[in-house]
């Protein structure tokens, strides 16, 4: 039987043929049949993609039977390959270097600090332990001399705390003399006298003062009609 | 750090994963891994080497600046080549944009003026694409491959050039499964025909 391509050029449908041909009763003994229509788009697509199983039997005879469907069917198979085979087609040299200028190499900080305290490691893993089993004695003998030395430490700190002392008290009477000198004896005893809140209202007052000196003479010294 | 040898040699989650901690090296190796694969297939989409270039860059630019968003559940190469078709089907559009009337200038105010202002948009998209198969790709499946239209363009060249499972594909273009499917099948069925004249 000559398998009939249907008159608008296209192959058959195989699954249209499956729908209107009368099911087979279960009974029956299955038995691969030649396919009277050819192999559909649909058809191809799935021999291409492997997805044609053993169930399709009739579809295989048909194409044994149909020079015209395994024509087309060689005529997908080469379009696939010829896909398949395409070559690719490289960048003009330099391309990975003009991507990575444009790329934030961003290292995280721990990563950082792995990778330089990884660098000070040995490399084999025999120095790797002289070098653990050193930094323990090391950090064994640190523990020993600090605690000695604090030991040690009570007349520093005895020194220390006394010209702590004496630096405080050189810059109180530093602060009398000043305040002697720009305000006078009067001044001074206020000063002392005052609480907390008078001194930073007296505070104020003098550096508003001193501020609205400043600004009157500078205005003064731009003012057009007193330069001349 | 492994050398560049070594990088060469290891999946693509482990050369992302030392790209993410920030190794130059890892950088390198998944734009020396993907450079030729992401410029062929963007070449492909829009038929223009320097073009391609400069996609190619942006493309790879976007992804390794934004490697903190990829999610490792799925293949980095889909992650690439969907950023890829669409940094190529965007390029293709905003061409599309600036368009000159094919019918002629509004200005011309008699027939002849109509007529030589036509501007003959298939003449000079056969002649480029012709120039293009001689000249740059060289065969008759660049020509019919040029031909289709974006979207199966970029399916059948997943499928097929870069081998990937309908699957990824539609993961990749973001398109439902059957959709997918379809573009393939057209997209080989106007291939057939293409190159069936060819065959006799």
């Amino acid at each position: 039987m000559t398998p009939s391509r249907p008159p608008d050029g296209s192959a058959g449908s195989r699954s249209a043929a499956r729908e209107t041909s009368p099911a087979t009763p279960s009974y029956a003994p299955v038995e691969p049949t030649v396919s009277d229509t050819h192999l559909s788009p649909a058809d191809v697509d799935r021999l291409l993609d492997g997805e044609i199983g053993p169930d399709d039997a009739p579809l295989w005879a048909h194409l044994e039977a149909c020079p015209s469907c395994a024509a087309e069917l060689e005529l997908a198979r080469e379009v696939v390959f010829a896909l398949e085979t395409l070559p690719d087609f490289a960048p003009t040299p330099g391309f990975a270097d003009r991507v990575m200028r444009e790329v934030d190499v961003f290292e995280p900080w721990h990563v950082a600090a792995t990778e330089t305290v990884r660098r000070f490691l040995p490399a084999s893993r025999p120095a790797r332990v002289w070098a653990t089993l050193g930094a323990a004695a090391g950090l064994a003998m640190t523990t020993l001399v600090g605690r000695w030395l604090l030991s040690q430490a009570d007349i520093p700190l005895l020194l220390a705390a006394s010209g702590l002392e004496q630096a405080r008290s050189q810059t109180a009477a530093a602060g009398r003399e000043l305040t002697l000198a720009a305000l006078g004896q009067p001044g001074l005893s206020a000063v002392q006298t005052a609480s907390a809140g008078s001194l930073l209202l007296m505070a104020g007052g003098f550096v508003v003062i001193v501020g609205l000196g400043l600004v009157g003479l500078r205005t003064l010294a731009i003012d057009p009609t007193t330069s001349e | 750090m492994p050398t560049s040898d070594e990088l060469a040699g290891f999946p693509d989650a482990d050369v992302v994963h030392l790209a993410q901690q920030g190794r130059e090296r890892a950088f390198r190796e998944l734009v020396r891994r993907y450079e030729r694969p992401v410029f062929s297939l963007i070449l492909r989409m829009v038929r223009d080497r320097e073009t391609a270039e400069d996609l190619a860059q942006d493309t790879f630019i976007k992804v390794l600046n934004h490697l903190d968003r990829y999610s490792p559940e799925f293949k980095f190469s889909s992650w690439l080549f969907k950023i890829a078709n669409n940094v190529a089907i965007d390029f293709l559009r905003r061409r599309r944009l600036p368009t000159i009337s094919i019918d002629g200038s509004p200005h011309a105010t008699t027939a002849a003026d109509r007529d030589a202002s036509v501007l003959d948009l298939e003449a000079d998209q056969e002649d480029a694409l012709e120039e293009l198969a001689s000249r740059e790709l060289g065969s008759a499946i660049e020509l019919a491959i040029a031909r289709l239209r974006p979207e199966y363009r970029a399916c059948i060249l997943l499928r097929h050039v870069e081998g990937r499972s309908y699957e990824e594909i539609a993961a990749t273009l973001d398109l439902p499964l059957g959709t997918v499917k379809t573009y393939i099948h057209r997209a080989r069925h106007e291939l057939r025909r293409a190159l069936e004249p060819l065959r006799s």
